[in-house]
């Protein structure tokens, strides 16, 4: 499944997930008819328990864990069948089901906060060959937490830092966290794993170094933190593809385009440390909550390094198959809303 | 005003405030001076007082000088009526007051997720450990995990493998009002309290960071500068936040940090490398700073009692600042 976060005319957010034909299912809605079509729930009652078994906020669903992914699949396999019989799709409180992807506003899949946001970097060989980065130990690698409000998703745009000097994009697999756990075993790691996305990390590298390329040194390697925690420049979305599609996230292709120019490509084989690992390396010390998001490094490749400079003005495409597409415009600061 | 958070035999997680020897509900205090003096009727004033003051001290931030104007007028109307003259339950029958032995006294405001650190920032730190700083004109900021946060009282975990685990006493503030690239010298309008910050890292991950002495810069042990920080209880913060009022210098607060009784760690504010009010102007620059942020501003210590203090499982810890309280809490081995 796909699953978004979504607005609708009103502003409202919603959680909803992918038709066949391109449409996308208020999941909250379908649920409230599924609870009447099929399970014998009085309509009076329908909405209520609809709300609390898929709830609008991505956040509160990912939070019921496997009971709410369960619900999820009920909803959406019930508006699937109903959708061929050419039933109305209205729910008995008179909420659209279906609607047109045109019609709705996609967010970052999980708009709410506080869940957290955890970078996990230098996790692809490119940094030592392109970068001359010092590696982290084999199977570790260091981290940063990101702003939980610093995130958007299609919803918003890259807004060019006030005094901004060398800009960097990349693309990354980003894993989102559906059931709590700590201590958690590299063998057992998927399981906590709710679903993949697509990441466009953008870092303030002028606050790191001197000149663009060049190697990282101490005392500014100290300001890594707030590189990576300026407004608007993590953009995350547009869907959670759900971990049952993608059993293996060892084996995808991914490239960032910057205005139709490829300029980072790679495969998530590359990665220093697996998924499982960085869940594993992160769990001994954290607990993981659903809702988490874990970006798992950088892609690149030697033709093609992570780390592309960017601009104002430019036109950012990352791509990871089977995950999605993600797009997003750098905006002059002055015209994005105040923050 | 000493304000911050406890949890009711109800369980309900509710503001409060420390008056004389009681902690009043600051929610439920405020339907009573709304029925009292602002006129709202009785059957309004629980609706009212939700949104004039929260029963959650984060929303109760959010709501920035419209929440502190009320937050003033509350604490007024408390002192003028006195603590012996409270009743028991508000208008929409809220308890109202508690002694300390009937509630647990929780972190401040449990619900905070932005916690921003601020390492090395005092000399003595770099002098001690012989460690490069960040250069003048920078700081060195990490952040830690919401769960890394515990309140008065609680356990420290002990991580599992982990052979040194080292704390850090420091000046915490909390933010009351939004703003970005915010001047340095309207840096402390931004500022709602402060609090007795303990920060607490894993000694072992940094323990391959030379420093700069291999040519390296510190790495490959500098990455994991942030994660060794990032234990769950790993920074405990309480007793309660002392509103900026009655901390006439926050650049002149010393502290003691005890193990055990003993005392391990002593410096004072003064000694801060980077000031407050730069710290604000500096990490504001580039991301905005909302109502609830922590801002932990480093571990300060003196010549005779260094920064770091190592801690043992079963070690019993007091972090202590002049005139914002005593925080202890309890160090545990791993379950």
């Amino acid at each position: 499944m796909k699953l978004f976060s979504y607005r609708d005319s009103f502003g409202e957010l919603h959680v909803g997930a992918e038709l066949p034909d391109g449409g996308i299912a208020d999941l909250t809605a379908a649920l409230e008819k599924y609870l009447v079509d099929m399970a014998g729930v009085d309509a009076s009652r329908a909405a209520q328990a609809a709300a609390e078994r898929v709830p609008a906020s991505m956040l509160d669903l990912l939070r019921r864990e496997r009971e709410g992914q369960a619900d999820v699949r009920l909803a959406l396999s019930h508006v699937e069948r109903s959708g061929r019989t050419g039933e109305a799709l209205w729910s008995p409180t008179g909420q659209r089901v279906i609607k047109g992807m045109s019609e709705v506003t996609l967010a970052t899949p999980v708009p709410q906060v506080p869940r957290r946001v955890f970078s996990m970097e230098y996790n692809y060989p490119a940094y030592e060959t392109v970068h001359h980065t010092v590696p982290p130990f084999d199977g570790e690698t260091a981290v940063f937490m990101i702003d939980p409000e610093t995130v958007i998703g299609l919803d918003g745009s890259i807004c060019w830092p006030r005094g901004a000097g060398e800009v960097t994009a990349s693309v990354e697999l980003g894993v989102v966290i559906g059931r709590r756990g700590k201590g958690i075993s590299q063998a057992d790691a998927l399981d906590y794993v709710a679903g993949y996305t697509v990441v466009i990390d953008v870092t303030g590298m002028w606050l790191v170094r001197d000149h663009p390329g060049e190697q990282l040194k101490l005392p500014r390697a100290f300001e890594l933190a707030r590189s990576m925690n300026i407004d608007t420049l993590t953009v995350v979305g547009p869907a959670i593809v759900t971990a049952d599609e993608l059993p293996d996230p060892q084996a995808l292709e991914a490239e960032l385009k910057v205005n139709g120019r490829m300029v980072s490509q790679g495969n998530t084989h590359d990665m220093r440390c697996s998924v499982a690992r960085l869940i594993e390396y992160l769990s001994q010390y954290v607990t993981l909550d659903p809702g988490d998001l874990i970006m798992t490094g950088s892609i690149g490749t030697f033709g093609h390094p992570p780390e592309a400079p960017i601009n104002c003005g430019d036109l950012l495409e990352a791509d990871i198959e089977a995950v999605g597409t993600l797009v997003s415009r750098v905006v002059a600061w002055s015209s994005h809303r105040a923050m | 005003m000493r304000v911050g958070s406890i949890k009711n035999r109800d369980g309900e997680v509710r503001g409060c405030m420390q008056l004389g020897a009681r902690l009043v509900d600051l929610s439920a205090a405020f339907e009573l001076y709304l029925l009292d003096r602002a006129g709202v009727s009785r059957s309004h004033v629980a609706d009212a007082a939700s949104v004039e003051m929260p029963g959650s001290m984060l929303a109760f931030l959010r709501r920035e000088e419209a929440g502190q104007e009320n937050l003033s007028l509350l604490y007024s109307y408390l002192w003028e009526r006195g603590d012996g003259d409270l009743p028991s339950f508000s208008p929409a029958g809220h308890r109202i007051s508690y002694s300390p032995d009937e509630v647990r006294l929780l972190t401040p405001v449990p619900q905070v997720y932005r916690i921003l650190n601020v390492g090395v920032n005092y000399e003595i730190l770099r002098k001690a450990e012989n460690i490069i700083g960040p250069g003048e004109g920078y700081a060195n900021s990490f952040r830690k995990p919401p769960r890394a946060i515990i309140g008065p009282e609680d356990h420290i975990v002990w991580p599992a493998g982990a052979n040194e685990v080292v704390s850090e006493l420091e000046l915490a503030l909390i933010i009351g009002r939004t703003g970005k690239a915010i001047p340095e010298d309207e840096a402390l309008d931004y500022v709602f309290g402060y609090v007795v910050g303990h920060d607490i890292a894993v000694l072992d991950l940094l323990k391959n960071a030379d420093w700069g002495k291999s040519g390296n810069d510190g790495f490959p042990g500098m990455h994991y500068a942030e994660l060794c920080k990032y234990p769950d209880t790993f920074e405990p913060v309480g007793p309660f936040i002392v509103t900026k009022d009655e901390v006439p210098d926050c650049q002149n607060v010393s502290g003691e940090f005890r193990v055990n009784g003993e005392p391990r760690i002593r410096g004072n504010t003064r000694d801060m490398r980077l000031p407050v009010r730069w710290l604000i102007h500096y990490l504001s620059e580039h991301r905005t700073f909302y109502p609830g942020d922590l801002l932990v501003t480093g571990g300060m210590g003196s010549e005779d009692y260094p920064p770091l203090a190592f801690l043992q499982p079963g070690d019993v810890v007091e972090a202590e600042l002049k005139g914002l309280g005593v925080l202890r809490n309890y160090v545990v081995p791993a379950a």
